[in-house]
């Protein structure tokens, strides 16, 4: 548990401790641990004294405004760059040494990956990692097909990715992520692309994953209505952690929000305003189920 | 500037194996000190259409008819010169325009290629500046230094700078923080009501569009599926489900009031307009 | 604006050439090059633009992607052509010279055409085996070959994002010779810029899946050497015996 100085950490807390006492070991464990961090870039402080924790199992939205430092954060997690102290990743310090350790687990989704695509057909996009594990070909054949089965690319095996369109970009990159079972995967702002439906059908495989798995999901984006998928927030306002816990807590600190140069999702904005007005008594997340109660 | 499309087709590498069909049988019209969005899915020609009114890329046939100019052929390159100064286009990916090595000078660029005088020239590059919410520390700072958002708002005050009629905005507030959108949209409205500009904005952020256009164009797999104004397109929850198109989410809520409980609260621009609707019919 | 048909870009289609063991390819342009080289009389360079013609036929690909290649590159022939020309002070000389140039470009399209990029870093590596008892790092140096090759498209992409963008703001290069030479000069720079940071983010993300050079990888698609490759590996060495012989004997 942490307490640090930060006076709104204290008041978010408790979500931990309740998710502790009720929900046993799937919450115990931090997959992700930030202790003290200072990092600089070009004479500018990124980060002074960071201080966060992830759970393993979770499903946690990093929020924040532009420069607020979202997409630093990833790169240390990564082992991309270093700070001045050890980011702890899967109980693993992220060093040098261990970035093969810290990478087989992290399956990583960046916002243009047409621009990091390595291969020149989805086949041998999907399959790069595993190339690069050593991974036996036989393997390597069926785990492309199953993925490709799963997310609807067999009829583009064969195709150059650069060609197909943003959605079939952005599956190829999910399934190139996903193809070392990682423990935890890592999507920088990864989902803007999308269309609402498309978009759901995605999270869809990500949730059950998610459930079945127990496979870590963090999401960096500073579109609030995108926060709504996951079940914890961290919001980063310049470099600090000023709200971490489960949404529905979260999302109640209109104010802080609102300083971090964010916008509330709409239904949570309606909900508070409708709250103040004692037309409803909690804050929603489901239109639908807004509406009926809002006319019983 | 009145923009009219009439009968556009345009296909991509001509002449090579690799010929694709992007628009076909483009009609429109677009009027005067409007402000318009053009949405659709991905890959249905967008940008495309933005780049044509923009003399970027010239149709494969069709008459493309901008104020008194028209564009027919390739060959056209001299008079669209004539046209350029009162066209401004902002790309999508800021950091792929900037190619000189300060802000003042991505500004002054424009400015010197349109041959303004040099006496107005730090007063318009200021004034741009302030326009877009950024001040002067940022003239001597390099445009690759920026943070996305910095880039897209110095992006625009480098079209601003010289006071085009016509203003074609591409995805303009993808990466931008939410203040900042809310800034962006208000100056949109200030030039369409103050500036007498036409706007034209392509982008797939419904939730901002909602709030600033007039008219709406969707487009699909390069064809104009509909068109009209902005209620009625939004409105239409079967047509942007069908084109996978976002629907703004306060529209969303009144329909869904509509349909369940066959109230009709109407459709709002504002949260707190729409609380107050809220507020009557429930009592 | 510039037409993105170039060397560097791989176009599946099934062929002969396609199916073929990318070492054999690799192996056959390196015995191509060679040909070219040392080939001097009317003779030998017509046999060599037969054996190019041939293999264009044999990779399926429409001859106007070969075309646009050429057709993109033509400034560049240009330059050639007067250069050598001037220094050789020979017009025919420099016509031989061009010809050379042209038939090595039309080579190197064929090979990067019909060879993804991870296939041909794998032939390189084949191929340069021998230099690592030189002490040269073959691994890396057949990476940054095939890295360059692929970043042909990239930078001509690039390079037309600012082309437009100067063009919206009053230098289009269309319109005249000095605005022509005015739009390059700006473009080179940031153009340049733009693709080595393309390069550093397709580098990282090639770490980020584990991608090392000093590590063995699987290759798990790499198609096996068949009798077409022995076949066609014959016919070079075949002709630059014959042009060898020639030279020998002239």
């Amino acid at each position: 548990m942490f307490f640090n100085a930060n006076p709104f950490y204290q008041v978010v807390n408790k979500s931990f401790l309740y998710y502790n006492i009720n929900c046993g070991d799937r919450w115990m464990k931090n997959i992700i641990e930030i202790d003290g961090l200072d990092f600089k870039y070009k004479d500018i402080s990124v980060f002074n004294n960071l201080t966060l924790t992830i759970k393993e199992g979770s499903f946690t939205t990093v929020l924040g405004a532009n420069g607020s430092g979202k997409t630093t954060l990833i790169k240390l997690i990564l082992g991309l760059i270093y700070g001045n102290s050890v980011v702890m990743c899967n109980s693993i310090p992220v060093t040098k040494e261990n970035f093969k350790e810290i990478r087989k687990v992290i399956g990583f989704v960046g916002e243009n990956p047409e621009q990091n695509f390595v291969a020149e057909t989805v086949m041998d996009e999907i399959a790069f990692s595993l190339e690069n594990l050593q991974m036996s070909p036989q393997y390597i054949k069926e785990k492309v097909m199953t993925l490709a089965r799963q997310l609807h690319l067999e009829n583009d095996l064969e195709k150059e990715p650069h060609t197909l369109n943003v959605q079939k970009r952005q599956l190829v990159a999910l399934a190139s992520a996903l193809a070392v079972d990682p423990k935890i995967l890592i999507m920088d702002e990864g989902l803007n692309n999308l269309d609402s439906k498309f978009r759901e059908e995605v999270l869809n495989i990500i949730k059950k994953l998610n459930k079945e798995n127990n496979m870590t999901v963090i999401q960096t984006t500073d579109n609030l209505e995108n926060c709504l998928f996951g079940d914890s927030i961290i919001v980063l306002d310049e470099g600090h952690v000023v709200l971490s816990g489960l949404k529905e807590e979260v999302l109640e600190y209109e104010d802080i929000i609102d300083k971090a140069k964010l916008d509330l999702p709409f239904i949570v904005a309606l909900s508070n305003k409708l709250k103040f007005y004692n037309l409803i008594d909690k804050t929603y997340f489901d239109q639908e189920k807004l509406v009926d109660d809002l006319w019983k | 500037m009145e923009i009219k499309f009439e009968n556009i087709n345009y296909f991509c590498n001509e002449k090579t194996p690799l010929k694709t069909e992007i628009l076909k049988n483009i009609n429109f019209t677009i009027k005067e000190n409007t402000i318009t969005s053009i949405i659709g899915p991905n890959g249905s020609g967008k940008s495309t259409i933005l780049e044509l009114i923009g003399a970027l890329k010239f149709p494969s046939s069709g008459i493309i008819t901008i104020g008194n100019y028209q564009i027919k052929s390739k060959k056209q390159i001299g008079d669209i010169e004539k046209l350029r100064p009162s066209i401004g286009l902002v790309y999508q990916d800021p950091e792929k325009q900037f190619f000189l090595k300060t802000v003042r000078e991505e500004i002054e660029f424009a400015l010197q290629n349109f041959n303004f005088k040099l006496t107005e020239k730090d007063k318009r590059v200021s004034d741009s500046l302030r326009m877009v919410g950024l001040n002067d520390d940022y003239l001597n700072r390099s445009p690759l230094e920026l943070s996305r958002g910095e880039q897209r708002k110095v992006a625009l005050a480098m079209i601003l700078s010289f006071n085009p009629k016509l203003i074609l905005l591409d995805e303009p507030t993808m990466g931008l923080d939410a203040s900042s959108r809310k800034h962006l949209m208000k100056l949109l409205k200030m030039m369409k009501l103050r500036y007498n500009k036409t706007i034209v904005i392509v982008s797939s952020d419904t939730d901002v569009l909602h709030t600033v256009s007039d008219q709406v164009l969707v487009l699909n797999e390069g064809r104009i599926v509909t068109s009209g104004d902005k209620y009625t397109i939004f409105g239409d929850y079967d047509l942007l489900n069908k084109y996978h198109i976002n629907i703004p989410k306060i529209i969303e809520f009144s329909n869904l009031v509509k349909h369940k409980k066959n109230i009709n609260i109407g459709y709002r621009d504002d949260i707190n307009d729409l609380m107050k609707d809220v507020y009557r019919y429930v009592k | 604006m510039l037409n993105n048909v170039s060397v560097g870009r791989y176009f599946p289609i099934k062929s002969n050439i396609h199916e073929m063991n990318p070492l054999s390819k690799i192996i056959c342009t390196t015995i191509f090059i060679i040909s070219i080289l040392i080939a001097q009389d009317f003779q030998a360079i017509c046999i060599l633009t037969l054996l190019v013609m041939v293999m264009i036929m044999n990779t399926n690909i429409p001859l106007t992607i070969y075309y646009q290649i050429i057709k993109n590159l033509k400034y560049f022939f240009l330059v050639v052509f007067l250069s050598s020309s001037i220094i050789t002070l020979s017009f025919s000389a420099g016509l031989t010279i061009l010809i050379d140039i042209v038939l090595i470009v039309l080579y190197l399209s064929i090979l990067t055409l019909t060879t993804p990029q991870t296939e041909i870093v794998y032939g390189l590596e084949k191929l340069l085996w021998p230099l690592s008892y030189l002490g040269v790092k073959v691994n890396t140096l057949a990476l940054n070959i095939s890295l360059a090759l692929r970043f042909i498209p990239t930078i001509i992409d690039e390079s037309n994002y600012i082309l437009k963008a100067e063009a919206s703001r009053g230098i289009d290069y269309r319109v005249g010779v000095k605005t022509w030479c005015i739009a390059v000069k700006d473009m080179i720079k940031p153009a340049i810029m733009l693709s080595l940071k393309h390069l550093n983010d397709l580098k990282n993300s090639m770490v980020i899946r584990l991608f090392s050079i000093e590590n063995k990888r699987t290759n798990f698609r790499i198609n096996k050497w068949q009798i077409f490759d022995s076949y066609l590996l014959v016919i070079h060495i075949a002709i630059v015996i014959v042009i060898i012989m020639r030279g020998v004997i002239l």
